[in-house]
């Protein structure tokens, strides 16, 4: 009896989580100019009227860059830095990696106010370099907890075994240990691309006017002039990409164990 | 490894580090004690403790601050409530079926703030999802005012951050050995009974874990009760963002950053000091 | 010694945190040879066996390989083949891949690898297994595999880490004699590590008996079975282990159990079971005789009585475990002249020439 109460309570719960997304889903196909519900009918209407948006075009096509970028620079510096704290046999070691991991514990809105400071003194505010900077570091963690999560199923004596086999240390790295911690640093680089595609935070304060993400351009509208059908067709869309890549995440790499 | 190797290639991402992180917080520190000039951006250099001493003058800032401590520690224990019982059904599931399932619980997370932010900012309107929905079916006889009011953020809130509890409580929970609920029911436990004596003190410490999380992210949180309290619930993270960008004054907004990291810091200290306590305890038990 | 040894470890030392794992060991083993480190968990035998593959470094010390000084040859200029414990096959390659891994890294073209790959497969019986996952086959094949991936790069030495302690008991017994089978048919100098004194002595030409980073004893498996150095080496191998009974010897005679309970031999009748004579001039004192479950017998006329406690049948073998003199004490006999029960008192004897006499510290004085 106690299981199907908790079962229909997590039903509701889950329902609760998955509102706002089933929300958006619904209305991105209402025919109405105004929010309504029930739906006055359906239509691709604002489906069509976003790919024909040059705005919101370029808004996702600089949102994809610096995520991409950001993404990429984050498994760079994360990758070899996972991998050496790990093979570190030092007290150091538990102190850099806590240093690493700070931006998921430290504010992000108190860096961010630093931040704003700081680039505008260097310049480099509103630049393109200075969003991947900041965005790689709210990746990195990830980089480095999901690989290290990676190299603790890697059985160190496959490394040793392909030393004894005549591999270089450089060797067996690549034959070795990245085909083992692939799935750590895949999961990392999607979760990290995910973060950064969607920040807000971080980018409206730091993004200036040139480079104006799509997240950000949604809120500054949301805050100016409210709902607008256009951009909730925009984030359907947006969100069932996400969806379709998570669920891919979790079937070929069962990400989930990870996160 | 060789400290020598080591220190190569953990240099890059140090730096990184180093330049975007460490130096921008300790410019905050420096330039909280300078003078903002209006109408600029470049600060009045000489040393001052007047932008701490405002904080402390004026009672508005306290408002803000206990309106988000209060918002905060209500979301997170609304959280820990709504997290229990759908980890336990999680936790239950077999290994696939519970990896779908968690990864459409992580969703809030992954989808961004903003688009749960819209989808809120849809349902809570005046005659948005759930008013329509109770007017339609007479329950009310005037739409309830969500949006602008603490209720639409903290639901807001809780949405958001469910999956930063659930995380650490499946894991905890599957942590927990199936036998030990089997040996409670032998001696005669009832469920209620298992949940309180059982599931509750074992898996204490990952509430303990997601509830710092969670508290965390409330504390700091922007888009949200920016969205959904329309600029009347002014909260920690609304008040920084019109100081900094807004405003522009930034020795203010940098006084005023560090003290709430400050007085935060010792509250989230003392919680995690109470969650390595409840860990210590388990294990001196057992 | 007149010729240079194929391998030789020469006072090679090695500690982790301040704590010494391995003394001055030295080792000296030739072309063909099957030795085997044997030791309790934490004697540094593994710590032994990895240095000698360049996989921990030791602090002092060297390693010669036929003349030449290893200690700084990284380990993949080595060439040597290492069989880990729990095989570290590479979980993202195919048993083929996995095989012919080192051969690869050495260049070899694709016909050698060709060759040489179907030889490995055929002398390890994996034919038709080749590409599989590693996650597709047994305990038991996997265990080839490995074997087969490290002797496909015909290494100078073969290091066994413990590579039975995965596979089920049944299994264990015909690997022990496959791995010794090919072993002399390649003739290749091989060294393993167990902590299993029945493996030790049914594979190894040589036994190295190593406690706390020392070597207790060095020699055939018989040797140190019937002529042990100290009371280490005599429980250590042999089962069921070695009965010691604590005894007290006047000056002139032996006093087995306490005031209650005892029996007095003469020292001649003691000089007879004894294994060699004791040194003359023993002094009066507690020493431990050493027994041997199969060093007993059951005899009408034995001066010794004891009461059945528990009879363990093992099949062939019975084991009487036995209360006298204040002790329990574990007598093995052919199960078809067991006509005993629990609780009976039987008589006994000892084998002439068959039992051991340490003194307190454990040293073999007889």
């Amino acid at each position: 009896m106690w299981k199907h109460v908790n079962r229909v309570l997590s039903w509701l719960i889950l329902l609760f989580m998955l509102a706002p997304i089933i929300i958006i889903f619904l209305n991105s196909f209402n025919s109405s100019r105004f929010f309504s519900f029930p739906p006055d009918g359906f239509t691709l209407e604002w489906y069509r009227r976003f790919l024909e948006n040059n705005e919101y075009r370029k808004a996702i096509g600089i949102s994809t860059e610096l995520a991409f970028s950001a993404v990429i620079l984050a498994l760079s510096v994360g990758i070899p830095s996972a991998y050496a704290l790990f093979k570190w046999d030092s007290s150091k070691r538990s102190i850099l990696q806590a240093v690493f991991l700070s931006p998921l514990m430290l504010p992000g809105i108190v860096w961010a106010i630093g931040l704003i400071q700081y680039y505008s003194m260097m310049g480099l505010l509103g630049s393109f370099i200075g969003l991947v900077c900041a965005h790689a570091i709210i990746i990195i963690p990830y980089v480095i907890r999901l690989v290290t999560a990676s190299l603790c199923y890697l059985d160190e004596d496959t490394e040793h075994a392909a030393r004894t086999l005549g591999a270089t240390p450089v060797k067996t790295f690549f034959s070795v240990t990245l085909p083992a911690i692939k799935p750590g640093i895949i999961i990392s680089g999607i979760f990290g691309f995910m973060i950064s595609f969607t920040d807000v935070v971080i980018a409206t304060f730091i993004a200036g006017s040139k480079y104006i993400t799509y997240p950000v351009r949604m809120y500054v509208e949301l805050r100016t002039e409210g709902l607008d059908p256009l951009a909730v067709a925009v984030s359907a869309a947006i969100m069932f990409v996400i969806i379709i890549i998570a669920l891919l995440a979790e079937k070929s790499l069962s990400w989930s164990k990870y996160l | 490894m060789k400290t020598k190797h080591v220190w190569a290639l953990v240099m890059p991402a140090l730096l990184l580090f180093v330049l975007i992180f460490l130096v921008p917080f300790l410019l905050l520190i420096v330039k909280s004690f300078q003078t903002y000039v209006p109408g600029t951006l470049i600060s009045d250099s000489s040393f001052t403790w007047e932008n701490y001493t405002q904080l402390f003058s004026d009672g508005y800032y306290f408002k803000i601050y206990y309106r988000t401590i209060r918002i905060a520690v209500i979301s997170t224990l609304a959280v820990l409530v709504l997290s229990y019982p759908l980890s336990i059904f999680l936790s239950s599931m077999n290994a696939k079926v519970r990896g779908v399932f968690m990864t459409i619980s992580i969703l809030p997370m992954i989808g961004g703030a903003m688009i749960q932010t819209m989808g809120w900012f849809a349902m809570l309107m005046r005659y948005g999802t759930i008013n329509s929905f109770l007017l339609g079916l007479h329950i009310i006889k005037d739409p309830i005012q969500f949006l602008g009011t603490e209720l639409g953020v903290i639901i807001g809130l809780v949405q958001s951050f469910l999956p930063m509890m659930i995380y650490p409580l499946v894991s905890s929970l599957l942590a927990i050995d199936r036998e030990i609920y089997d040996s409670a029911r032998t001696l005669g436990a009832r469920p209620p009974k298992i949940f309180f004596s059982v599931t509750i003190p074992l898996s204490a410490p990952g509430a303990m874990a997601g509830a710092i999380l969670v508290f965390m992210a409330c504390l700091t949180s922007f888009v949200t009760p920016s969205s959904l309290g329309q600029g009347k619930i002014q909260v920690f993270g609304t008040y920084a963002y019109q100081q900094a960008i807004q405003v522009m004054n930034w020795p203010f907004s940098s006084s005023y950053a560090i003290f709430f990291i400050l007085s935060m810091g010792i509250v989230v200290l003392a919680l995690n000091l109470l969650a390595r306590g409840l860990r210590r305890k388990r294990c001196g038990s057992m | 010694m007149a010729a240079t040894p194929f391998l030789s470890v020469q006072h090679v030392e090695k500690s982790f945190d301040n704590t010494p794992v391995l003394l001055d060991m030295n080792i000296d083993v030739e072309k063909g040879e099957f030795v085997v480190l044997l030791g309790p968990s934490g004697c540094g035998k593994t710590t032994l066996l990895r240095i000698l593959a360049g996989l921990i470094e030791a602090e002092e010390g060297r390693i010669m390989l036929e003349g030449n000084d290893l200690s700084r040859t990284p380990t993949h200029n080595r060439e040597i083949g290492f069989v880990f414990q729990r095989y570290a096959l590479f979980p993202h390659m195919t048993v083929r891949e996995n095989i012919s891994y080192g051969l690869k890294i050495r260049k070899r073209d694709k016909q050698f690898i060709r060759e040489k790959l179907a030889t490995i497969v055929d002398l390890l019986e994996l034919g038709g297994l080749e590409e599989r996952k590693i996650s597709e086959i047994s305990g038991g094949q996997q265990q080839r595999v490995a074997l087969a991936r490290a002797l496909v790069i015909e290494p100078k030495l073969l290091l066994l880490d413990e590579p039975l302690s995965n596979l089920d008991a049944k299994l264990r017994a015909s690997v022990r004699v496959n791995i010794v089978e090919i072993q002399k048919k390649l003739g290749i100098t091989t060294i393993m590590v167990t902590h299993d004194q029945i493996e030790a002595m049914t594979m190894g030409d040589r036994i190295i008996l190593m406690n706390e980073g020392k070597i207790q004893q060095s020699g055939p498996p018989k040797e140190l079975y019937a002529n042990p150095k100290d009371r280490f080496v005599s429980e250590f191998i042999g089962s069921p282990k070695i009965n010691t009974l604590p005894t007290t010897f006047d000056g002139t005679s032996f006093y087995l159990g306490n005031s209650e309970n005892s029996i007095t031999i003469s020292l001649t009748d003691m000089c007879n079971w004894l294994m060699t004579t004791p040194p003359k001039n023993l002094p009066a004192n507690n020493y431990l005789l050493g027994i041997r479950p199969e060093s007993m017998r059951i005899a009408s006329d034995g001066m010794f009585l004891a009461t059945i406690a528990f009879l363990e049948d093992c099949g062939a073998d019975t084991h009487l475990h036995l209360k006298a003199y204040r002790s329990r004490i574990i007598m093995r006999i052919n199960s078809c002249d067991c006509k005993q029960a629990v609780n009976d008192t039987v008589p006994f004897t000892f084998l002439d020439k068959s039992l051991y006499l340490f003194d307190l510290e454990g040293n073999r004085l007889a």
